[in-house]
């Protein structure tokens, strides 16, 4: 026994080494195994979120051109949306009605305060919470394309998972032939790129086709711009595609985003859990 | 200034400084090698009578800091603590014949320029070689974590040089 504490009193520097990297670890791991990150200790935060939304309050006004510009694209093509409904109301059909159609997803406003792009843990913080009734697991879309999943919620500030973040998963659709898939962000992406798998090998995939959301998960509406195909590969023994994608979304310039609420995702939940 | 004020202001505008500057530069296509980092000044920066466990709690608590405001759990905490585990064995390396005035705390006024540089190049080195290990976390990818840290040390040793010469007053 004494000897044993001649020898820790001996090493005690080394050993108080190991007890930190094993704080460090238990974090670092508790992350990678649930959905939600440890929430008191991200970007959410009530003085994390502060400090980032004063910093920003001023470096806005030094994009303030190139986010106009991206909203000017998106107005553009709302409108080409609008105008092709307003040929079907002229037919015989009834015109929409509030108590006919429900809607189904509600899309807030919001500002990214701080985002990262060049690591594997890539995070993005917006200013809204839980006092605009952003929760986790809320889609996030940019003006281009999908940006994220929210994971954890202060009362002012969310923690986006976004699409460049190694853990990242999603089900989406080759919309020309249907085919369902998965993106990921693998290793061999940067924050340009990501990596559809599980596209089977019979499927006619061509650089330049257009990768939307499928809207599986009640996240995210059906049809939301994903990315576009760069390149395809074939594995060899293998019965699915390797489909490398560019993203729509810039995400070295994104400020505007929105968050998409899914009024019918507790009855979609519900549904699946009574099944398993 | 109390020296106990001083290290408390060095340590909030350390963080500032990493995540509202130097997180924010851009090194265009080049920018998943370059991930700078310069509040491991801080642990650099500690006076040479510290203890090593007040050295590794400070080092540890500044990493988690940093880990709260990039949202990266544990992984610049777990750097850090290697750092500041590493810092008295870097020391006694390149401890020059007649030894360091124990009175004075590392800075590039205190110490030969030349060996100065060579303490900050280990110490980034130490650093990010650990910080990218666990980012990336798999070894068949090594050429990768081994660029990430070359490219990612050489640009934080300038930044580094740079803030010493703007901040540490000249005595």
């Amino acid at each position: 026994m004494n000897n044993l504490l001649k020898f820790i009193q001996k090493y005690s520097s080394f050993f108080l080494f190991l007890g930190f990297q094993l704080i460090c670890f238990v974090f670092l791991f508790s992350s990678i195994n649930s959905y939600h990150h440890v929430s008191f200790a991200n970007s959410s935060n009530i003085i994390t979120g502060g400090i980032y939304e004063a910093s920003s309050n001023v470096s806005g006004y030094f994009h303030l051109s190139s986010e106009v510009e991206q909203l000017r694209i998106q107005n553009a093509s709302l409108k080409k949306k609008l105008s092709g409904h307003m040929v079907l109301t002229g037919d015989a059909f009834t015109s929409v009605d509030d108590t006919n159609y429900l809607q189904q997803f509600d899309f807030l406003n919001a500002k990214i305060i701080s985002s990262s792009k060049n690591g594997r843990k890539n995070s993005i913080t917006i200013n809204k919470g839980t006092e605009n009734n952003v929760r986790p697991e809320m889609g996030v879309v940019g003006t281009k394309g999908i940006i994220g999943i929210t994971t954890s919620s202060s009362a002012y500030y969310t923690y986006v998972k976004p699409l460049i973040h190694e853990d990242f998963i999603l089900e989406v659709i080759h919309k020309k032939s249907k085919s369902f898939g998965f993106v990921k962000w693998t290793l061999s992406d940067d924050w340009r790129t990501a990596t559809v798998v599980d596209i089977p090998n019979y499927v006619e995939v061509k650089p330049g086709d257009e990768i939307l959301t499928r809207g599986s998960n009640g996240l995210f509406p059906m049809g939301e711009m994903v990315g576009f195909v760069l390149s395809v590969e074939d594995i060899p023994g293998e019965v699915y595609l390797k489909v490398k994608i560019n993203l729509a979304e810039d995400f070295s310039n994104v400020y505007s985003v929105q968050v998409i609420d899914n009024v019918l995702k507790n009855e979609f939940k519900e549904l699946i859990s009574n099944q398993n | 200034m109390n020296p106990i004020v001083k290290y408390v202001l060095q340590f909030i505008v350390l963080i500032l400084l990493q995540v509202l500057v130097v997180d924010q530069i851009s090194f265009g296509y080049a920018s998943e090698f370059i991930v700078p980092s310069v509040y491991f000044l801080f642990v650099l920066m500690l006076p040479l009578t510290i203890s090593n466990g007040a050295l590794m709690f400070l080092a540890f608590s500044i990493g988690m800091m940093v880990d709260v405001f990039k949202s990266t759990p544990g992984m610049h905490a777990s750097a850090m603590v290697v750092l500041g585990y590493s810092r008295p064995y870097l020391l006694k390396l390149i401890e020059p014949r007649e030894g360091f005035d124990i009175l004075k705390s590392p800075s590039i006024y205190s110490m030969r320029k030349n060996i100065y540089l060579v303490f900050v190049s280990l110490a980034a080195i130490v650093f990010h070689l650990w910080y990218f290990t666990i980012e990336v976390m798999r070894f068949s990818d090594f050429h990768v974590i081994l660029l990430k840290t070359l490219f990612s040390s050489i640009i934080s040793v300038l930044l580094i040089i740079l803030t010493q010469y703007l901040t540490v007053k000249r005595k």
